[in-house]
């Protein structure tokens, strides 16, 4: 009888247990649907705890979060949504509705001409795939190199070396763009201010003097870090020490 | 031992001596007392010498040199007998009474009176006194002015002396009469108030009201009531307030049907200047969004409205209600989104002031009027105050509110920014009108991603070729080797063979058949030999091709080709030594002509 109980209730710690990563983000779907959204919110959260993301469970947890009036958080996941998928259009329409409702009103600088390069030709790739890419063009051109040694015909060992040429080229290019992009990761990161309204002092202290104040839901990025105190820089070129409570890093 | 019952002995003696002294002075006690110890010059005084017991005479009153005796000796006896814990006791007291004037200002010592005991002189205690310039003396308690300066005074009465910076204060101008009649009153100099803030409460129609003036019953009216606010902390004074008072003074005379004859007496009174000691606010705990509030408030911000279309109106009203220095501090301001417009806010109070201070409400309301649709949000703000009850800071933060708006334009988008003419322009852009619902499909990853980038198997991959390359290079290079010796073997071959096809020609000059034939097989092994061909299967056109190709000289290739017709043809058809040996030859020259284009 023992035993029976106990397997019924293995039974039933085995079956809550067995919930997918896909099962929870379809059973936040659904709560979604029925406008249960602090539910929702729970459920995607879910998804994330057991490790997974997606642009869309990032996009619908932001969502979730956008209907019960979070706006700092809807914009955190919004910025992770494209962080993965950066041209999705749904994500760019929603994070700007969230944020109209924010206070703060940055003007952005004009972008620079290699910004505007890097947006449209470097930054289509994470610096993973520039890698991956590199690597291919890297043994593609030690392929064609080793057909261009061994053929004895000119004509053909002369498209042979154009073509190991332009490959090894390419090869190049690729680990210059992946180191490039990689560093540019690694020197920005973004944060969202969680908290209400902050001060953002001229100094990592608490009794330095107040440059600006920001508000929540405002994207920064991180540029330097000493103990509790996160050197940020606005988009329009702001810079202040701001203490790590009050952001969140993306 | 010895000296102990001697040190006994001395101490009971002692003792005894000690007891039947005091028990002397208890009983004969001269003891001279004034009233005043200082006084104005032109101040008189009362000294008074009181003994104890009976029987005692010859008072004699010592010499002054600084004053005059005015008026006495006047003579008082008081007996009185007690019966306590079955003994009998007499209480008995002799004053004898002066009026003295002194005659120069100083400190002067009053030396020591003396009176006869039973034979005996008993001397009294000496006074100081100190005699200072002459201040205002009262005049004849019989003047009617001075009786009404003696019954009415003008009274301040102040709630709290000590009080916050902004605590509110209430202060009473009190007239008290001491059975006296007022029968008009002006304010000559009212009350005025440095440092403060102060809302003067209605007073018309003062009545008078029993109270009490240092202790004794008087009636008294409220003249002037103030709310004060002290605005910085220190001493702050409230200066005296003087008003023209007509007193009627009964002259103590009848009048013929024996009503009380009264003067009019005006007269001006001055209140007391008060000084007040405002504590500042404690700067411990003061939290940041204090703008100066003290009292006790409470706070709250809502909107009329919260969904709502745009272009409609809603009202965001921050209110602040309680009592304290309401009026004196400035509202939290309510910070709104960029886009959401909002007008100047409009100031209501409802304001009461009361004797514990201001008392109502104030609030601030801002309209909004949203151009686009989407959620805007209010963030909540905080008020701060001071309970000077509790010695506290308090704050209360408000709720955020969230503004809905449900229809309207869409908003132009950041996404566009339009920086052309130098100023930032927003464009509309056609992203798509409405928030997008949620996306039902997805493809879920690990997000701990290991990178590629950087990686052994990166690097590995990544340099493979460049150690793969030079290993080719040299493979294909040995390769090449490889294949030119056994080359160079066929060649060398076919060069034997050449020659011994030639020597068997030449030995076989003559004989037609094999002459030619071993002339033909020398010409295709001098061919492979050359071009590396089986030439054998191959039309004498298509040799010509290839020896075109080869840049061979077009009579060579002529030459060559006749000595191949010729061998072909000799088959077939005879042929003279000559021609033989003529075949030969041109065949050799041939030979030699190819060898210098190949």
């Amino acid at each position: 009888m023992k035993n029976f109980i106990l397997a019924i209730l293995l039974l039933a710690i085995g079956t809550v247990q067995a919930k997918t990563p896909q099962e929870f983000f379809e059973q936040g779907n659904i709560q979604y649907q029925e406008e249960k959204y602090n539910e929702a919110i729970e459920t995607y959260l879910k998804v994330i705890n057991q490790g997974y993301e997606s642009v869309e469970v990032y996009f619908n947890l932001a969502n979730a979060y956008y209907k019960t009036n979070f706006t700092a958080e809807a914009i955190y996941f919004y910025e992770k949504a494209l962080a993965l998928d950066p041209a999705k259009i749904d994500v760019k329409v929603n994070l700007e509705y969230a944020n109209r409702s924010i206070i703060d009103n940055i003007k952005a600088v004009p972008k620079s001409t290699f910004d505007k390069f890097n947006d449209l030709f470097l930054a289509v790739f994470p610096y993973d795939t520039w890698a991956i890419l590199a690597v291919s063009c890297s043994l593609i051109a030690g392929l064609i190199w080793m057909l261009f040694f061994f053929s004895t015909q000119p004509s053909v060992k002369k498209l042979y070396f154009t073509l190991a040429t332009i490959t090894s080229l390419s090869c190049l290019i690729g680990l210059v763009i992946t180191a490039q992009q990689y560093k540019r990761k690694q020197n920005t990161t973004y944060a969202i201010v969680f908290a209400n309204q902050v001060e953002v002092k001229n100094a990592p202290r608490e009794s330095a003097t107040e440059n600006f104040v920001l508000h929540e839901g405002t994207k920064v990025s991180v540029i330097d870090v000493i103990g509790d105190w996160e050197k940020i820089k606005l988009t329009d070129g702001q810079v202040g020490w701001i203490s790590s409570q009050a952001i969140k890093k993306l | 031992m010895k000296k102990t019952g001697n040190t006994f002995l001395f101490q009971i003696i002692n003792f005894f001596l000690f007891f039947i002294s005091t028990s002397l002075f208890a009983q004969v006690n001269l003891t001279a007392r004034t009233s005043k110890k200082t006084l104005g010059e032109n101040q008189r005084f009362r000294l008074e010498y009181n003994i104890n017991k009976q029987d005692a005479d010859n008072f004699e009153l010592p010499n002054f040199k600084y004053f005059k005796v005015v008026q006495g000796p006047s003579q008082s006896v008081s007996n009185s007998y007690s019966y306590v814990n079955g003994k009998a006791e007499n209480k008995f007291s002799k004053t004898y009474s002066y009026l003295l004037e002194p005659l120069a200002k100083g400190t002067f010592t009053l030396p020591p009176a003396t009176i006869e005991y039973q034979g005996k002189k008993v001397a009294s205690n000496a006074i100081t006194l100190k005699v200072v310039d002459a201040i205002d003396l009262p005049k004849n308690p019989n003047d009617p002015n001075y009786i009404a300066s003696q019954n009415v005074k003008i009274v301040v009465t102040i709630s709290n002396q000590n009080p916050y910076v902004g605590e509110p204060i209430y202060a009473e101008y009190r007239l008290y009469v001491n059975q006296l009649s007022i029968n008009n009153y002006s304010v000559d100099t009212p009350p005025n108030y440095e440092g403060f803030w102060s809302q003067v409460l209605e007073n018309e129609n003062p009545t008078f009201k029993d109270g009490k003036y240092k202790g004794e019953l008087w009636k008294y009216a409220v003249l002037h009531k103030v709310v004060l606010i002290p605005q910085s902390s220190g001493v702050l004074t409230v200066n005296p307030m003087s008003a023209n008072l007509v007193v009627g003074v009964p002259t103590g005379r009848g009048d013929f049907f024996g009503n009380m004859i009264t003067r009019n007496v005006s007269q001006k009174f001055i209140s007391q200047k008060r000084v007040i000691n405002v504590k500042p606010l404690p700067l411990e705990g003061k939290p940041k969004s204090f703008n100066g509030a003290v009292g006790d408030y409470s706070y709250e911000v809502n909107t009329s409205r919260s969904v709502f279309k745009a272009n409609e109106s809603a009202q965001v009203k921050v209110k602040v209600s309680g009592k304290g220095n309401l009026k004196l501090f400035e509202l939290p301001n309510v910070i709104t989104p960029k886009e959401l417009e909002v007008y100047d806010p409009e100031r209501k109070e409802k304001v009461s002031v009361t004797a514990t201070g201001l008392r109502g409400s104030v609030e601030n309301a801002y309209t909004v009027v949203p151009q686009y649709k989407g959620k805007f949000k209010v963030p909540s703000t905080s008020f701060s105050y001071f309970n000077p009850k509790d010695n506290k800071y308090y704050t209360i933060t408000s709720d955020e509110i969230v503004l809905n708006v449900t229809e309207g334009k869409d908003l132009a988008t950041s996404l566009g920014e339009d920086y052309s003419q130098g100023a930032l322009k927003q464009t509309v852009k056609a992203i798509g009108d409405d928030f997008r619902y949620i996306l039902t499909s997805t493809n879920l990853q690990r997000i701990q991603k290991e990178d590629f980038y950087k990686t052994k198997l990166f690097y590995v991959l990544l340099l493979l070729p460049l150690f793969i390359i030079p290993l080719g290079l040299f493979a294909s290079r040995k390769q090449r080797e490889l294949s030119r010796d056994i080359r160079r073997k066929k060649y060398r071959k076919s060069d034997k063979l050449t020659r011994k096809y030639l020597a068997s020609a030449k030995k076989e000059l003559g004989n037609r058949a094999t002459f030619y034939s071993a002339l033909e097989k020398a010409l295709h092994h001098y061919l492979k030999a050359k071009l590396q061909i089986e030439t054998t299967e191959i039309s004498k056109d298509s040799i010509a091709e290839i020896l075109t190709r080869k840049k061979v000289s077009d009579e060579g290739i002529t030459q060559f080709i006749e000595v191949f017709s010729a061998c072909e043809f000799a088959r077939y058809a005879a042929s003279s030594d000559e021609k033989m040996k003529e075949d030969f030859d041109k065949a050799k020259q041939v030979i030699t002509e190819l060898d210098k284009n190949l």
